[in-house]
């Protein structure tokens, strides 16, 4: 988000406080759920910074759209903020400003909501303002004796529309892969019987295959700066693709998950 | 500074001289017994909140400190083997105020995501560099080994570890208008590393009371309660025990028109973990009982026969979980374009199959922890609860209508969250803690135990998938059917979600002309099954990827051609016949991988060679998954039956993408 209101606004990211969420300081946001935090409420600071930055602009009695030429150099000195182009300095005193009950003096706002469509009867329309799309393939190896499978290698290719942060989103990628890793392989809730962290296994370091990600952009004009959502995504395709490794290894497709090995050796022996 | 816990209390304090040991280079001193867990005397009693507890039971490794410089577990080990020892923690690394080398290098690797398990990754991770100043990584891996971590994948975290020994820098800050982009630290990342971050368990205030569930350990049960008054007149620390007649208006749930869900069950449990009692008191007094006790209760349990399992729930004699509830039917919608049916007929090649999917646990390390206050009286009271969440507005008006409160009487602070994963957007302790600290006037707290956790709260559903897929000669997807069926649990939750995006996304990220998908919910004696990374797509994914590998088969031609052929790009339309105007990049992702692919096939078939001529019972194989996923709410989350009940919520939060606010305010 800071990175976002960064480019949005035209300061450098160090000169940003993050506020915390929290229902009297905060405005709703939605939740942080079905990868839409970036898209839709990237693109509210996205334009909430550039809503700062246009009053910025008319408080300094700069022209209309002025404050779209990119070549302006914005520095925070002080309490002042100052735009320099060709020479030119325009000085925005901000102590003079009346401060609102939060102490703030100018605020910035922006509001996103993705347009769709309600399906119809049929399931018509637009569920969703845009989509994410990833392919992963895996190596295993599988051990025909004890039905064990090991994954060897993923790797992993998400077109993200935009990585704001290229380190988060590989993080976002690997993390959810490995989560795809423990539902295809490892991960059984039962209930009454599983109900700690011994008994129920997730995948731990020594599990974990290296994961190569290839990051796909192909803006989205809605989002900020054409990025989509990355938080589901890593999640989706990995067990398909480890299933597909097992079957092309062994010849079997197994058609439940988790594959634990007394299931594969099970199906191995029924081939 | 949290209360000690039960134990300390247990034993005066002059029962047995202090336990002295040096802690973060400073001698120190602690008065609780020498059987205490380290983990809680070093938080509880010593204040330092940077050591994790994830699990106490050593399965986690979030509490990972170390003893005389070798790691152990916190939660596993007693005070008494501290004595005359040294300990560091978390908060002992960055001893000049500045992060450390290691620190460092997790900071610029992104190696703290949510950050729970980051101080015992770091602990593990300092006991190994003191000995190997250049580890190879399957040194790094054996020596992290026994700290699990939900949000990374590791990989970054074993990047960075790697990293120490050429003492990394930290990247100087982007550009002003270059930050978009930039490979740049994350901005709250110091405080994960440092130990000063604070999750739901780490701020509690000292005079808090304690909460404590008690919980059914019945799939399914009826339930009468004793003398509750008696029961907290002869319990000494106990003040006070909640049960569901307490509860303003005791039902909850994600759906404005759904409200299912109790938060004290009220005379029948539907799950085993659903919370029949609160007891509220002194920590000592409310840990004294665990989760799933029954003797020594003022409740006696019925146990009934419970309903486990899609078919059971769908026995056409079955019993019904909810009583206004049907066949124990959440939910029936589905998608239709073109003539599914009939279009097989023209396929070159059908593939059919079915698949299923267990039960899946978030296993966030950090468990559901926070306190709640209530500010003010009158009609100018609030209630204020800082809470481990994902999602503080949707807490705000839940928490209202469950204490028929006013929104606005409200507030959630979220603290910071260690890991959710769509398990932290049903509520869990919020209205107990809510509840509790109405009553009472006082500060309630409640954490977590990893068991009560696991059993009480959301899951992935469990799921039944039957695809049928066909394609031309050419390979060319014709047309599919896809009927899914859902484990929901007891109670809705999130359930309508899964049964809505699942027949969204059935057919795949691919063009297909004809397209008739399903996906029904079923209630169950189950903790119910609500929101997990992908809310039901994973599940379907699994389905409707084994049928391109299969007609690819079919027809000889290559598994990643196949899709590519079929990849949905700009200009298609969707099952849903929204046509892409931008922005469909799988072609792309494709041909990117289409080189690894084709030595991944080479290489395992090099390998399965010499191992079948070595009689090595071994075999490799490469596998293709693709995706797709609809960013943000579904547009329509209730199916066309129940349209009228949509247009009634139509505006609320939960059935349309709620527009998003955001300030950047200059402070004067």
């Amino acid at each position: 988000m800071t990175q976002i209101a960064a480019d949005a606004l035209g300061l450098p990211m160090g000169d940003f406080r993050i506020v915390m969420g929290d229902t009297d300081r905060t405005a709703d946001a939605g939740k942080t759920s079905a990868s839409r935090q970036t898209f839709v409420s990237g693109k509210a600071v996205e334009l909430a910074g550039l809503d700062l930055r246009r009053k910025l602009f008319a408080l300094a009695g700069a022209p209309k759209n002025e404050y779209l030429d990119r070549r302006y150099a914005l520095a925070l000195e002080g309490a002042a903020l100052v735009f320099r182009k060709d020479g030119i300095t325009h000085r925005v005193p901000l102590a003079a400003l009346p401060a609102d009950a939060n102490g703030d003096v100018l605020l910035g706002e922006g509001t996103f909501d993705p347009p769709t469509l309600p399906l119809d009867e049929d399931g018509q329309g637009v569920p969703y303002a845009s989509y994410a799309f990833a392919a992963q393939i895996a190596e295993v190896e599988v051990d025909l004796e004890l039905g064990t499978t090991r994954v060897l290698a993923i790797v992993a290719a998400h077109d993200v529309g935009r990585a704001i942060n290229p380190i988060q989103v590989e993080g976002q990628i690997q993390g959810g892969t490995v989560q795809g890793l423990g539902l295809a392989l490892m991960e059984e809730y039962l209930p009454g019987r599983t109900e700690n962290l011994h008994d129920y296994l997730i995948p731990s370091i020594g599990d974990v295959p290296q994961m190569d990600c290839i990051l796909v952009e192909d803006a989205e004009p809605l989002g900020p700066y054409g990025a989509k959502g990355v938080g589901e995504p890593g999640l989706i395709p990995t067990a398909p693709a480890i299933l597909g490794a097992i079957e092309n290894a062994t010849g079997v497709r197994m058609q439940r998950v988790p594959v634990l090995p007394h299931r594969l050796r099970r199906a191995l022996l029924d081939k | 500074m949290n209360k000690p816990r039960a134990e300390f209390a247990a034993t005066p304090p002059h029962a047995e001289p202090p336990a002295g040991f040096e802690l973060n280079g400073r001698p120190v001193q602690a008065v609780s017994p020498r059987i205490a867990r380290l983990a809680d005397v070093l938080r509880d009693e010593l204040g330092l909140t940077g050591t994790k507890i994830g699990c106490n039971a050593g399965d986690c490794g979030a509490c990972t400190v170390l003893l005389d410089g070798r790691q152990v577990c916190a939660c596993l080990t007693p005070l008494g083997q501290a004595e005359g020892r040294s300990v560091t923690t978390v908060e002992g690394l960055a001893r000049s105020g500045k992060l450390n080398a290691l620190q460092t290098a997790f900071h610029k690797h992104g190696a703290a995501q949510c950050g729970i398990c980051t101080p015992g990754m770091l602990m593990a991770a300092a006991d190994l560099l003191a000995r190997r100043k250049r580890p190879t990584a399957a040194e790094v891996r054996d020596a992290l080994g026994g700290v699990l971590c939900r949000c990374t994948g590791y990989q970054k975290i074993v990047e960075a570890v790697l990293d120490v020994a050429a003492r990394p820098r930290l990247d100087a800050a982007p550009a002003v208008g270059a930050a978009v982009g930039a490979r740049t630290t994350k901005v709250d990342g110091a405080a994960k590393l440092d130990g000063t971050e604070r999750y739901g368990a780490d701020e509690i205030p000292a005079d808090a009371l304690w909460l404590r569930a008690i919980r059914s350990p019945h799939h399914h049960a009826r339930f009468r309660l004793g003398d509750l008054a008696a029961f907290v007149a002869r319990t000494p620390g106990l003040l006070r025990v909640l049960s569901a007649r307490d509860v303003p208006s005791n039902g909850f749930g994600i759906y404005p028109t759904i409200k299912d869900q109790p938060v004290l069950a009220d005379g029948e449990a539907r799950f085993r973990g659903e919370a029949v009692l609160a007891l509220v008191g002194t920590r000592e007094a409310v840990e004294a009982f665990d989760a799933f006790q029954t003797e020594g209760l003022p409740i006696e349990y019925t146990p009934l026969p419970a309903i486990l399992g899609l078919d059971a729930a769908m026995a056409p004699d079955a019993a019904r979980v909810l009583p206004d509830k049907p066949g124990n039917l959440l939910q029936d919608g589905g998608m239709r374009k073109g003539d599914a049916a009939a279009a097989f007929a023209q396929c070159a090649a059908v593939a059919e199959g079915h698949f299923e999917t267990g039960f899946v646990e978030h296993a966030y390390i950090e468990p559901e922890a926070g306190w709640a206050v209530r500010r003010g009286e009158g009609g100018e009271a609030r209630l204020e609860v800082h809470v481990t969440t994902q999602t503080p507005y949707m807490d705000r008006d839940e928490l209202a209508i469950v204490m028929k409160l006013r929104p606005d009487q409200v507030r959630i602070v979220p603290t910071a969250c260690g890991g959710g994963f769509g398990g932290k957007l049903d509520m869990s302790v919020h209205p107990l803690i809510g509840l509790a600290a109405w009553l009472t006037g006082r500060p309630v707290a409640c954490i977590y135990t990893r068991s009560e956790s696991m059993a009480s709260t959301t899951k992935r559903h469990p799921s039944r998938v039957h695809a049928k897929f066909g394609c031309d000669a050419q390979g060319r997807l014709i047309a599919c059917e896809v009927d899914a069926d859902f484990d929901t649990g007891a109670y809705a939750s999130w359930g309508p979600t899964v049964a809505t995006r699942v027949p969204i996304h059935a057919s795949g990220p691919y063009k297909v002309p004809h397209v008739r998908t399903r996906g029904r919910g079923f209630y169950t004696h189950c903790h119910p099954a609500g929101a997990f990374r992908g809310f039901g797509v994973p599940q379907g994914a699994i389905a409707h990827e084994a049928m391109m590998d299969e007609l690819a088969d079919k027809l000889g031609i290559d598994r990643l051609e196949f899709r590519l052929r079929n990849a949905l790009r700009a200009g298609d339309a969707t099952a849903t016949g929204q046509v892409l105007e931008h922005s469909a990049g799988l072609g792309e992702c494709l041909e990117a991988l289409r080189p690894r692919w084709e030595q991944a096939k080479r290489d395992t078939a090099a390998f399965n060679r010499g191992a079948r001529a070595d009689g090595k019972p071994l075999r490799r194989g490469v596998g293709i998954g693709c995706m797709w996923y609809g960013i943000g709410n579904t547009s329509l989350s209730i199916p066309p039956p129940c349209a009228s009940a949509c247009r009634h919520a139509a505006g609320s939060r939960c059935t349309t993408a709620p527009p998003t606010s955001a300030r950047v305010p200059i402070p004067s």
